[in-house]
């Protein structure tokens, strides 16, 4: 299926927001995380599905200020 | 004090713009600053390593919501900030206007009230509406980040009496002017009149 990931298209096995971060080689002790709009705390990404279209921002901490 | 914390310096250092993180950390160390802001970004390399760098600067991070344009964004993104930070401090601003950087008011307020009441710590970049900083200060803000100048192609440094307004009426806050941004040499008068004005 096809999500959108941080503004881009990206093709996906993933079930759950968890297996996206790691398919995906985010560092997932580094990166937030948030499923069509809404945040989604690192301890709840197993358990959170996604499905086709779903938005999801992962974001990571970069200078700026 | 802000915020329960006692700080030693009244300088909020940056952290974009520079060469390399040698550089930043250098920079960091030499300003004595006890606040360094940082951002978060759709991820790229270097997070991780970026993060490293904040830990051995041992100052209190203060990250924002740039790029933020409206109160749910602005909310999603510190709450994002608040988990990879490990901080609940958040410099709140929601763009109202994509060429001068005016914050949107009422967005603002929005995310302020909401965000206070998770019990985040508020920096709130606004304008110098003392309406404003009134709905700001109710919201549970103590302190209060006026602009200094429009951003962009808006013109120069202007006289910021709203600004002074601010400092003399909200006395129970802290308020930091924002100098905005410019080119190098001018963002450097531009520190020296707003930090004669800070606090």
């Amino acid at each position: 299926m096809q999500v959108e990931l941080n503004g881009r298209p990206v093709e996906t096995a993933a079930q759950t927001l968890a297996a996206l971060v790691a398919e995906q080689g985010f560092d997932a002790t580094v990166v937030a995380t948030a499923l069509d709009g809404v945040f989604v705390p690192r301890g709840d990404r197993v358990a959170t599905p996604i499905a086709a279209g779903a938005r999801v921002e992962v974001l990571s901490p970069m200078q700026g200020g | 004090m802000v915020y329960g914390t006692s700080l030693s310096s009244r300088l909020l250092l940056g952290t974009a713009g520079y060469p390399s993180p040698a550089v930043l950390a250098e920079a960091v160390a030499a300003s004595g600053t006890d606040i360094i802001t940082v951002s978060l970004r759709r991820e790229g390399p270097e997070g991780a390593a970026f993060r490293d760098l904040l830990g051995r600067a041992g100052r209190r991070i203060l990250p924002n919501t740039a790029g933020c344009h409206t109160a749910r964004e602005a909310v999603t993104t510190a709450q994002m900030a608040r988990e990879v930070f490990g901080t609940d401090w958040i410099k709140l601003e929601v763009i109202g206007h994509a060429d001068t950087l005016q914050p949107d008011p009422f967005a603002l307020v929005e995310a302020a009230r909401i965000l206070c009441a998770e019990g985040f710590r508020v920096f709130p970049y606004t304008t110098e509406d003392l309406i404003v900083g009134e709905k700001l200060v109710e919201a549970g803000c103590e302190v209060l980040m006026p602009w200094g100048r429009p951003s962009g192609r808006a013109g120069d440094w202007p006289i910021p009496t709203g600004s002074g307004r601010c400092g003399r009426i909200f006395r129970a806050c802290r308020w930091w002017s924002m100098p905005g941004s410019a080119r190098p040499a001018r963002r450097r008068r531009r520190w020296r009149w707003a930090m004669t004005r800070c606090w």
